[in-house]
């Protein structure tokens, strides 16, 4: 294989491992971000606390997986973004860190105040979380501020109108997804509250406004995705944008019927099709620049040797599908409907 | 400044991050073997035991857990000269750390915590066989990512950049074995340690009726510190052998030839850790020996709960001499520490390291009551399985 095949292969897992984990952490996140709105008592919280807490260990991990793949396969691209997304990758981290703490250790004291101050982080950094993660990769398909020095602004750029527009799609989609997953998943009222809940709000019109912003933000630039090395080859490729909108709207239309299942398939599917849009419209670039095109990284030239992808590649094509087969288990022999204790 | 706001807080993030998992992988497979003698002798005592010590390790796992990611951040925000440099050899081993051991501990540990009571009592072996299946294969990748930066093998520094010649030599790499042996060997002194001191308060003013399952604990506590503690000396032995011939800077720190600065801080963490070392062998030993005194006496009870910090302390110790004793080498004899850290605007780094030792105070501080107050409250038998998690 030649080392351009090479590098896209270690491209496709890399994204493939964000596509994984961003369509999971959005239902898992989602669903505790919503318990403050829609919890009435701490038995209904416990529901919430199971279904997201029960995978969201396995969840996070696989973040870890498509940073630490990024740092072994692409090392420039993994420090040139670090270095000058350093403060808002201390704040994802923080987010992180706020999340998987909370979830874990609610019911651990029996102090009202505890449960309460925890309730609070679980649910502030859960919101953080999927909105950091909005803003950044809605970024990374905007472009980058780099010209042929290197970046030209701090890192408090990424803070532009097409950023936050993508930070907030990435929230209300994870709330809708969240809602969905909730209903699927417990029994008693915490589920009709979840879906009511989005569509009283509004929470299901925003995601197709917001999208619209996103993609106007993306079109805007000089070296915008939809005029990128794919799309301008092929208008076939218009297909992802295309579908990101249909499934946001349908997200929105089975959220007005309050259909638990369809909002959770449909937001997911608009998240899936917003990644694959985004994720193909910056190929070949990793660090793609927003002031002039051929300023961004590509995945060739940031690329370690031949050698070092064919053992990630390797690696990968052994564990994933074991790495499949466990969490599919886990999906599927511990998702059953989450009782209220007192039933 | 940049560069010794780097260090500080890299050293500080790692050190905060190491409180937690030496005793999770300790202490894990001391519950493996609860559960085993659980599923083989069907005894359940051995079933509470685990559950309860199984709560202790669930609490600082979560800690130990998101603390670990703040090292894959920094090597992007504070380190990403050298995250350039050395990602292709450096980044194999810590994407195998994820993808072939992270999962596993993390899948089955959402299970362990939230849907324990209703496995099998296979299921339950399966389950905590998988963490720590887990957790031995993450330890194991992570050191041999520092076996490479303490002895560069299976590749070559092109001027720029370190290219990979060949996995198996950096797999096989002796150095990060003897490490391997010796840190996993410390963690489950570490969580013997621990284990026995837990035995201890429970003893002296626990509940009367659990009293006969901690004296089981306190024996296997006692036995895990007395086997990895005649363990460590005959490892570190063959240890420092080899460390003459790789690293004879870092031995003629230790034995004092060279001193001044980090130098003689390294004779005194491996003083410091020897020292440490040969009191545990004593106790544990004195322990066994004695065990029907130790039953009942209060002062042996007490003493062991208020040296909990020791194998803490010989630990860090430990790896004062293995870090410190290789400055002013991040990479061995390749690359200089110096040479790896990030530009970044001086202010960034007092904001992540003012706002993480704030977070990470809080993080001590909650850890802190979490454990000691589920210690206090004993073994507590499943109620009735209803919708929350399944831990106490």
């Amino acid at each position: 294989m030649s080392s351009d095949t090479l590098a896209i292969i270690t491209y496709i897992i890399i994204s493939s491992s964000w596509v994984i984990y961003l369509l999971q952490e959005m239902f898992i996140t989602g669903a505790s971000a919503l318990n403050m709105a829609i919890c009435e008592s701490e038995a209904e919280r416990k529901q919430i606390q199971v279904v997201s807490g029960l995978h969201f260990d396995g969840v996070e991990v696989w973040l870890l997986a498509a940073l630490t793949l990024t740092l072994g396969t692409f090392p420039l691209v993994f420090g040139t973004t670090f270095t000058y997304l350093y403060v808002v990758f201390f704040l994802l981290l923080y987010a992180i860190i706020g999340r998987g703490i909370s979830i874990e250790v609610i019911y651990k004291l029996d102090s009202k105040r505890w449960i309460k101050s925890m309730v609070v982080t679980w649910t502030i950094s859960s919101i953080l979380l999927i909105f950091i993660l909005g803003v950044y990769i809605s970024n990374v398909f905007y472009g980058f501020p780099l010209d042929e020095l290197g970046m030209t602004e701090n890192y408090f750029s990424i803070f532009n109108v097409t950023g936050i527009a993508g930070g907030l799609y990435f929230v209300s989609l994870s709330l809708i997804a969240g809602a969905g997953w909730i209903k699927l998943n417990t029994e008693g009222n915490v589920g009709d509250k979840a879906v009511s809940f989005v569509k009283k709000y509004g929470v299901i019109y925003t995601a197709p406004i917001l999208l619209m912003l996103v993609f106007m933000g993306l079109n805007n630039t000089d070296s915008s995705i939809f005029i990128g090395e794919l799309f301008s080859e092929s208008i076939v490729f218009f297909i992802f944008p295309t579908l990101t909108a249909i499934f946001s709207i349908l997200a929105l239309y089975m959220g007005y019927k309050e259909k638990g299942k369809e909002i959770f398939i449909f937001s997911l599917l608009a998240m899936l099709f917003f990644l694959v849009t985004g994720f193909a419209g910056i190929y070949p670039y990793m660090i793609p620049s927003n002031i002039a095109m051929e300023n961004g990284i590509t995945i060739y030239e940031s690329a370690v040797s031949d050698k070092a992808l064919k053992l990630v590649i390797i690696i990968v094509a052994i564990f994933y599908p074991i790495i499949f087969l466990y969490q599919g288990w886990k999906y599927k022999n511990f998702t059953t409907k989450v009782k209220l204790n007192d039933e | 400044m940049i560069e010794i706001l780097s260090r500080m807080q890299f050293a500080f993030t790692i050190a905060f991050h190491f409180l937690f998992v030496p005793l999770t992988v300790g202490l894990i497979i001391i519950i493996v073997i609860f559960e085993l003698k659980y599923y083989f002798k069907d005894d359940h005592r051995f079933r509470k035991l685990s559950n309860y010590f199984s709560d202790i390790f669930l609490i600082n796992y979560a800690f130990g857990i998101v603390t670990g990611i703040a090292m894959t951040v920094q090597f992007g925000t504070n380190w990403s000269p050298y995250t350039e440099a050395m990602g292709e050899v450096f980044g194999s081993p810590l994407i195998l750390e994820v993808i072939a051991a992270f999962f596993l501990e993390s899948t089955f540990t959402g299970i362990w915590l939230f849907r324990r009571h209703r496995l099998s009592k296979k299921l339950r072996l399966f389950t905590v066989s998988m963490i720590t299946i887990g957790t031995l294969l993450s330890a194991m990748w992570i050191i041999s990512a520092n076996g490479f930066m303490q002895h560069p093998t299976g590749a070559y520094w092109d001027g720029n950049k370190i290219i990979l010649t060949d996995f198996s030599k950096l797999f096989f790499n002796p150095y990060t074995w003897y490490m391997y042996v010796h840190n996993h060997l410390s963690a489950i002194l570490l969580a013997g340690f621990v284990v026995l001191a837990i035995s201890s308060w429970q003893l002296l003013k626990g509940k009367e009726e659990d009293k006969h399952l901690f004296i089981i604990s306190a024996k296997y506590g006692a036995w895990s510190i007395l086997i990895a503690g005649i363990l460590l000396p005959i490892t570190g032995n063959s240890y420092l052998d080899y460390l003459n011939v790789v690293q004879p800077d870092k031995i003629a720190m230790i034995t004092g030839l060279t001193t001044g600065g980090l130098k003689t801080v390294v004779r005194l963490s491996f003083g410091t850790m020897v020292t440490f070392g040969t009191i545990f062998i004593v106790i544990s030993g004195y322990t066994l020996i004695f065990f029907k005194k130790y039953q009942k006496s209060q002062t042996l009870q007490k003493i062991y709960i208020w040296l909990v910090p020791l194998p803490y302390l010989a630990i860090i110790a430990g790896w004062m001499v293995t870090e410190f004793g290789r400055q002013p080498w991040i990479i061995y004899k390749i690359m200089k520490v110096s040479d790896g850290i990030s530009i970044v605007p001086v202010e960034q780094i007092w904001f992540s390291l003012i706002s993480i030792t704030v977070l990470y105070a809080i993080l001590f501080f909650m850890d802190y009551v979490l454990t000691i107050s589920r210690i206090k409250k004993g073994i507590v038998e499943p109620k009735e399985i209803t919708g929350g998690e399944d831990n106490e």
